[in-house]
């Protein structure tokens, strides 16, 4: 996890939202660090929870998900950060989402409400400006499992 | 306010007090394992107490229910009061969820991690 220590550029784009100036106010008595995982854990709950994702990661990382979670030690937390990238700095954080989303959502309207959620979660929880939510969608999940439960029986009829 | 005699005895009693608070789940190495002070014949994890001028550093795990502003303040004032109101350097190395503790407990995750425990 690179550590990205605030680019020179942190004061310019300040929205005066309330929640992030919190952190500031503490430097001269020491400086807080939020590691990259705990904005991909939030990230990436705060994503899941909008109905219609169906699940995080492109197809490599979905692998390497699914492997990860068979290795002992391999982290129960590996589930959750599976499709999320950050990038965090001293006041700001940035992130990247690959989702996949169910067949029958609006995508446009989807990636509104993710991103909505993810930037609310992540500022109310670690106190960081998010500066950019990145979303990839990169697949999407057809209910499949309905037409495979409505197949057998036709068939089997048939042979018999 | 007598200045803390014993670096060692100071940095035991801020991994207890930081250990209790509500919020923290554990102390932790930090994100390249170096938040640690060195004793004989162990490492104490999660504290370090900078010499002279330099901030005490802590590195804490902390539970997800509460937002993390909150509880790095609250935590920064009671290590810096039991410093002597010394700087102190907060690093929250990661998050604990509700229904991780159950696993947590009996396969810690922070073993994958470059900075966990023990």
């Amino acid at each position: 996890m690179s550590e990205s220590t605030a680019t020179p550029t942190t004061t310019t784009p300040s929205t005066t939202v309330s929640s992030p100036a919190r952190l500031a106010d503490d430097t001269s008595q020491g400086k807080t660090t939020i590691a990259a995982s705990v904005v991909q854990k939030i990230a990436g709950i705060a994503a899941r929870e909008i109905s219609g994702v169906h699940s995080m990661g492109g197809g490599v990382s979905r692998a390497f998900g699914a492997l990860r979670e068979r290795i002992p030690g391999g982290g129960a937390g590996a589930a959750n950060i599976t499709g999320v990238q950050v990038e965090v700095g001293e006041k700001q954080a940035a992130i990247d989402l690959d989702i996949v989303v169910e067949y029958g959502a609006s995508i446009v309207e989807l990636a509104r409400a993710v991103r909505r959620n993810v930037i609310t979660a992540v500022e109310r929880m670690t106190g960081l400006e998010v500066i950019e939510v990145n979303i990839a969608v990169n697949d999407i999940h057809l209910p499949m499992a309905v037409d495979e439960d409505a197949m057998p029986p036709v068939q089997s009829a048939r042979v018999e | 306010m007598p200045s803390p005699p014993d670096p060692v005895a100071l940095a035991e009693r801020v991994a207890a007090a930081v250990a209790a608070h509500p919020a923290v789940a554990g102390l932790h190495g930090g994100i390249y394992g170096s938040v640690a002070t060195y004793l004989p014949g162990r490492r104490l994890v999660g504290v370090r107490i900078g010499e002279g001028d330099e901030p005490v550093e802590i590195a804490v795990v902390v539970h997800a229910d509460r937002p993390i502003p909150e509880v790095v303040r609250s935590l920064r004032s009671q290590v810096s009061r039991l410093c002597g109101g010394a700087a102190v350097d907060v690093t929250i190395a990661d998050i604990v969820l509700p229904d991780e503790t159950a696993l947590d407990e009996t396969a810690p995750d922070d073993t994958a991690l470059p900075g966990g425990p023990r």
